[in-house]
């Protein structure tokens, strides 16, 4: 048996149960995890760190980058943390448990690997102050002891990467200062992101070393139930537009009807959030993914900033095929407005 | 053609249905005996095999620390560097009245996880929550009995998918029982791993790589000697068994001369004859292989509970009771079954195809050949002797050990004839009357007949006195030795190290002399080393069994300078008394003494107990030896009882624990009594056959005896008597040989199977037993024949003289 | 002819010098006829009829079976011509203790492939050992088993019957009977006889004798 089935099949009963209710366990109660409370005001660099009482969180990168000869990447470095209880203990009785996954996408490739790892015992972790994020080898690490200039790295069997992130604009809070709200019942995260990053770093490959850049974008989120229990997956969209401008969108899909929201984020750095419904999207074109049937061309609308284009992956094969799997993959857009961008959709079975 | 031809060459064993079955009997017992001993091995091989898979450590390297443990944070560093190990603290946990071998794993990334997990979400429990504090733990179904029948605290999983003698945990659990939260026993490394790493030898230099066929064969390594034995065993046994078929085969071909004379005759080809004949032996030996196949996984599964006391026993390995068929098992079987019969029949074969069409065999010249080949046979004999001699000087080990011991057995076996046919010649010289010089001519008229099962005899009386000598030697050795080590009244252990210290402070204030048994487990040299730290104290100055020591070692093992290693340590690297030894990075001392230390295959060795703190300062203190006088016994045990929570069972005195060796002491040697008593089974078969088939020749020899007056019934008496002679002479020329194969157990393979070399001690009561049995087994044997003759129509007798006309 | 000798020599490697057998014996043998050989013990009557029976090797000369010469054959070949053109009756009857009596008649002819079950039954018939078919030869009497014996030479419709001292191991009573029926069985089957004997009487019996002595024919 292989690493990565062994692991799924240790994850498999927490999965099942927490897929019954939405995906990964987002859904469930909060039992004895804290819950996050709108109004609080997020202070840094502290919330950058971990938050081992809420139940689960992530630092979440992507880029698009592309190679001197003109080659388009997608590149992905995920650190999951998930608490089987809340709070933090010394050695192997810490209940925090690591996940990061890692991917580099290109039109007719995408290359993933996957960590998991103990809290407690220093193999995986964050810290705030200075920052840095790693598991096993893989770090996203401060060079200046804040979030405005990180060394990224991760390394797979087929693949691995070594870029350097440079913030070019502030930071921006999602919802309400940073309180986003998931469902109508008001399931909750805590949600900003650095959306600015300037990229530069080689990808070594199994043809060889490639010199990329081109533009990345972190997301911060931390929760105990981030979904509604009718909620059983979503479809993410972050786009960066020629113009500058960006547009973040997730459409949460539940049985008693969607729920949609966003952020549009000027050029500037200046952060509005989207009204409930505001933000559309509709798939126009599915493609056959490991036996699912998943969109990966989409009709995206925001009325009220006339935007109305087109957005279709880069390569419709980027399924990670990890212990939890999903749709994670670069996408470009075109119509309105054009650009670049990633999406993530989850809980299609 | 074929088919006539065939008919008429089988129908041989239509009209000698005995001699069929002795053929078959006898290659049934061969197989089956060896085929026994192998599916024990196979089966004892696949259980460790199966124990490493199940604790996934099969095929894995392992890191270990040179003293012992590695620190958490450097597993945390080999990780960050890229590395993919996974940690595992191993140690014994104590439940109720039992201990546990406890393996404590990371649940997330150990080989075994999956199977684990399984268990798990069949006991309907979310593995994770295995690494929550209220922990979980793993255990084969019978473990999982013995732990809840100690009211183990802990909820347990009980899952086929781990060896018996393991408790497994994750690490957050184990770490918590066996109180070390911030260390590990080994690092497996995982087959995945990411290329372009940098090398562990240059990032973790102070750590030893162990193979993995080092590190997993570290049973193997023990119990390989214990399976060398068995095979030499089976070997044996084997090849009593082609006595059996090989006297039968020849003698089915003396009967059949005529017949393939006049086939010949009558126009079939010699190549058409000897297909026929061989394609009977290849029909015999499928029959009679299968036959001891299911024999021999019989035996195996009679003998299997034995095996696993043994090993359990000896090494502590895991061997579990129940037999599977294995095809490689069976296919090697019948391989052996058509090896041995075209060992036996090749012979047969030849002399088929040498056979001439003419010219009848002279009785007289076979009788002149006899006495030629008893000559060949001893020199080739005496060749075996040397030839296993010389490989003993040139070669070491434990192979050049039983090729030594495989030439002398089979040399003295082809020796023996000869020595038997001098020993009838001189009994002939000497008989005065005639009847009796008759009796010894015809014995040794009859002794070509007789040789192969005489051989048998041989081997199988002088296997009894050479194992039992080494048995019993062993076990007066071990006694002894049990007296000598085991010198405190009581031991006790305490449940905990606070209690332990307070139970050794009450008891010095009670005026009682305390000894901690305090040690720690260490790597050396690639194997397992235990380190005892003692006191200083008139106990071991006076009881230690030393083997050799300077004149002031315990002065010196005391200051703190010296240290004692036990025979195996010392052997293994062939240490001496006043050499220095590195026994870790920076801890070197002299060694002021050698020990015996039976029933130990692993190293160990003796320091001071101050000397062994500085360099492991949290061992365990829990273990105590009490000095008291023995009147005073029952009243401190019941007041430390009173005194302290210590169950019952964890104070032990004396003779309780000398009675519990013993009887490990004497499972380990079930198997080989056992054994011991089939070959000389197949020995006494071996004659019964051997007298039966050569019945028939001896009419012709019989009925002019019996024209000239004697009777019936005399005849039968001698039958019985020569029977006797024959199995005591044999059984006289056994006990020398005998003797030898002992003194090559004890001096020879016993060093170089575990380490220790073991006084002789003689034992005649034992042989006399054996002689006794022989002749028992040779009576036996006679007594069909007799019977037969007494009671034999005198017609018969007349037709030899008829048919003589 | 059915068996011609030209000129055949044999010896026997001695310890010092070869001992000479056979020293250029020459004989025809018709169809339908017999030919008694006599001779003192050691004159090789013995040999000569184990080189008529392609049981041994002739060191000079030629014997030819039904026009097949012999020197050329090899142990294969020869051992093909015993089954089907060639029978012998030893004086040691040779048969097969682990047969029984229909099995021993039979053996020979099935051996050749050419066992006629008709002509075995007549055989045993006239040989009187009809009665004793499922026997075995240690239950019968000397004479019985000689008939055995020449019921299972017979068996083959041989061309060539040869016959060492068929009756050497009977009595004189029995041996006459059991010449009168072998020669009419002979007849009977057509068969060319060879036979080799040191009763002047029983030579009479055949069509024709012949003498020999130190190796030679007189």
């Amino acid at each position: 048996m292989n690493a990565k089935s062994a692991l799924s099949l240790l994850l498999a009963g927490w999965a099942a149960t927490a897929q019954a209710q939405g995906f990964a366990g987002l859904g469930s109660d909060a039992e004895g995890f804290a819950i996050p409370q709108r109004g609080y005001q997020l202070s840094f660099p502290q919330d950058h760190g971990a938050h081992p009482d809420f139940r689960i969180e992530w630092w979440y990168l992507t880029a698009n980058l592309k190679s001197a000869s003109g080659t388009r990447f997608g590149i992905q470095w995920t650190l999951f943390r998930s608490a089987l209880a809340p709070g933090e203990a010394d050695g192997w009785q810490s209940p925090q448990i690591w996940m990061a996954h890692a991917a580099v996408t290109e039109s007719d490739r995408h290359l993933f690997a996957e960590r998991i790892a103990r809290g407690g015992i220093g193999q995986a972790g964050v810290s705030a102050n200075p920052f840095e994020a790693w598991i096993d080898g893989w770090q996203m690490r401060s060079t200046d002891g804040a979030l405005e200039e990180l060394q990224l790295t991760a390394s797979g069997k087929a693949f691995s990467y070594d870029l350097k992130l440079s913030a070019e604009g502030p930071l921006v809070k999602h919802g309400e200062n940073g309180y986003s709200v998931k469902s109508e019942s008001g399931q909750a995260s805590y949600y900003y992101s650095q959306p600015h990053y300037q990229v530069t770093g080689t990808l070594d490959l199994p043809e060889g070393t490639v010199d990329v850049s081109g533009h990345g974008w972190l997301d911060r989120e931390w929760s105990s139930q981030p979904l509604a229990e009718d909620q059983s997956g979503w479809d993410w969209f972050s786009l960066s537009f020629d113009s500058g401008d960006k547009l973040m969108g997730f459409i949460l899909r539940g049985d008693s009807g969607n729920y949609t929201s966003g952020t549009w984020i000027s050029a500037g750095g200046t952060a509005k959030p989207l009204a409930e419904g505001s933000f559309q999207a509709e798939p126009l074109e599915f493609s056959n993914v490991e036996g699912r049937r998943i969109p990966t061309r989409w009709q995206i609308k925001l009325p009220q900033r006339n935007v109305s284009a087109e957005v279709q992956a880069l390569n419709p094969q980027s399924w990670m095929g990890t212990s939890f799997s999903y749709w994670e993959g670069p996408v470009t857009v075109n119509g309105s407005h054009n650009g670049t961008g990633y999406l993530e959709m989850t809980g299609y079975e | 053609m074929t088919r006539a031809a065939l008919h008429a060459v089988l129908s041989h064993w239509w009209r000698h249905p005995l001699q069929l079955a002795t053929l078959m009997a006898g290659l049934a017992l061969a197989t089956g005996l060896w085929s026994a001993v192998q599916a024990i091995n196979a089966e004892a091989r696949a259980s460790y095999a199966r124990a490493a898979e199940q604790l996934g450590t099969a095929g894995a390297d392992r890191l270990l620390a040179e003293n012992g443990t590695i620190p958490l944070g450097r597993y945390a560093a080999l990780r960050r560097a890229g590395w993919n190990l996974a940690p595992v603290l191993e140690g014994t946990v104590r439940f109720g009245r039992q201990s546990f071998d406890l393996m404590g794993v990371d649940l997330l990334n150990h080989p075994m996880v999956a199977n684990l997990a399984n268990a798990a979400e069949q006991d309907g429990v979310q593995p994770l929550d295995a690494l929550l504090p209220s922990g979980r733990l793993f255990a084969h179904p019978a473990t999982a009995i013995a732990l809840e029948a100690n009211q183990t605290p802990y909820p347990v999983t009980s899952t086929e998918a781990l060896p018996r003698n393991v408790v497994a945990a994750d690490l957050s659990l184990a770490s918590r029982l066996l109180r070390q939260p911030k260390s590990l026993s080994y690092l497996l490394i995982l087959p995945d791993q990411l290329p372009g790493l940098r090398p562990l030898a240059e990032i973790a230099p102070g750590l030893i790589h162990a193979k993995a066929d080092s590190a997993s064969a570290d049973t193997a390594r023990l119990t390989d000697s214990f399976h060398l034995n068995l095979t030499a065993f089976g070997l044996l046994s084997f090849a009593v068994g082609l006595f059996i078929v090989q006297g039968a085969i020849l003698l089915s071909l003396e009967q059949r001369r005529g017949l393939i004379r006049t086939l010949r005759g009558l126009g079939v080809p010699m190549g058409l004859l000897v297909a026929v004949f061989a394609a009977e032996l290849a029909f015999v030996a499928l029959a009679a292989g299968l036959a001891g196949l299911a024999g021999g996984y019989f035996v195996a599964a009679a003998l299997l509970p034995g095996v696993s006391a043994t090993l359990a026993g000896l090494y502590g390995a895991p061997v579990e009771g129940s037999l599977s068929l294995r095809p490689v098992w069976a296919l090697s079987g019948l391989a052996m079954a058509f090896g041995g019969t075209v060992l036996a029949g090749a012979q047969s074969l030849f002399a088929i195809w040498r056979m001439p069409l003419l010219s009848a065999p002279a009785a007289h010249a076979r009788g002149q050949q006899a006495g030629r080949s008893q000559w060949g046979s001893a020199i080739a004999g005496i060749a075996c002797i040397l030839v296993g001699i010389l490989i003993l000087k040139t070669f070491q080990g434990l192979l050049a050990g039983f090729a030594f011991l495989g030439g002398l057995m089979l040399g003295a076996a082809m020796v023996l004839p000869l020595l038997i046919s001098a020993g009838l010649l001189l009994g002939a010289r000497l008989a005065r009357r005639p009847f009796s010089a008759w009796l010894w001519a015809d014995t040794r008229a009859q002794l070509p007949g007789m040789s192969l099962a005489l051989m048998a005899l041989l081997l199988a009386l002088a296997t009894n006195i050479g194992v039992g000598t080494m048995v019993s030697s062993f076990r007066l050795t071990f006694n002894g030795w049990l007296d000598q080590r085991l010198s405190a009244e009581v031991y006790v252990t305490a449940t905990s190290d606070a209690q332990g210290a307070e139970l050794a402070t009450w008891l010095n204030q009670k005026g009682i002399r305390v000894l901690p048994i305090r040690r720690h487990d260490l790597r050396f040299r690639g194997a397992p080393l235990r380190l005892y730290g003692v006191i200083d104290d008139a106990t071991y100055r006076d009881n230690w069994p030393m083997l050799q020591s300077l004149p002031d070692a315990w002065d010196q093992v005391a200051a703190g300078k010296a240290l004692l290693v036990n025979e195996q340590l010392a052997n293994r690297h062939g240490l001496s008394p006043g050499a220095e030894l590195r026994i870790a990075a920076g801890w070197e001392m002299t060694i002021a003494g050698i020990y015996s230390d039976y029933g130990n295959p692993n190293g160990q060795a003796i320091v001071s107990l101050p000397e062994l703190l500085q360099h492991a300062p949290d061992i365990a203190n829990r273990q105590f030896g009490l000095r008291l006088p023995p009147d005073q016994l029952p009243e401190t045990i019941s007041e430390i009882r009173k005194a302290f929570e210590i169950p019952r069972e964890n104070i032990i005195d004396q003779a309780e624990l000398k009675a519990r060796s013993l009887s490990v002491f004497d499972r380990t040697f079930v198997i080989t009594a056992a054994l011991n008593l089939l070959t000389l089974g197949v020995a006494g078969f071996a004659m019964l056959t051997s007298l039966l088939t050569l019945w028939s020749q001896r009419l012709p020899q019989l009925a002019p005896v019996w024209a000239m007056g004697v009777t019936r019934r005399q005849l039968a008496a001698a039958e019985l008597l020569r029977s006797l002679l024959l199995a005591a002479i044999t059984a006289l020329l056994a006990l020398p040989l005998g003797l030898v194969l002992a003194w090559a157990l004890l001096a020879v393979i016993n060093v170089e199977a575990f380490g220790w070399k073991l006084p002789m001690y003689l034992f005649p009561i034992d042989w006399l037993r054996l002689f006794l049995l022989a002749l028992l087994a040779a009576v036996a044997a006679a007594a069909l024949p007799a019977l037969r003759l007494s009671r034999l129509d005198p017609a018969e007798l007349l037709k030899v003289f008829a048919h003589e006309r | 002819m059915v068996l011609t000798v030209r000129n055949v020599t044999k010896a026997y490697p001695g310890q010092t010098q070869d001992i000479a057998v056979l020293r250029g014996v020459s004989l025809d043998l018709a169809a339908g006829q017999s030919l008694a050989l006599t001779g003192d013990s050691g004159s090789g009557k013995s040999t000569l009829l184990h080189l008529a029976g392609a049981l041994d090797t002739f060191d000079s000369g030629e014997i030819e079976i039904c026009g097949t010469p012999l020197s050329g054959l090899n142990d294969t070949r020869r051992a093909a011509l015993r089954r089907r053109d060639v029978s012998l009756v030893f004086q040691q009857f040779n048969l097969i203790p682990s047969l029984d009596i229909q099995q021993n008649i039979s053996l020979h002819a099935r051996l050749g492939n050419r066992w006629d079950a008709d002509w075995g039954r007549h055989l045993s018939e006239r040989l009187g050992l009809a009665k004793l078919l499922d026997r075995y030869p240690e239950q019968l009497s000397g004479g019985q088993q000689q008939r055995v014996a020449i019921a299972r030479a017979l068996a083959v419709r041989p061309k060539l019957l040869l016959a060492d001292e068929p009756t050497g191991n009977l009595d004189e009573t029995a041996s006459s009977a059991v010449m009168e029926l072998m020669l009419a069985l002979v007849s009977e089957s057509g068969a060319a006889l060879f036979l080799v004997t040191h009763s002047a009487a029983i030579a009479q019996m055949l069509d024709r004798q012949l003498h020999l002595k130190h190796g030679q024919t007189g």
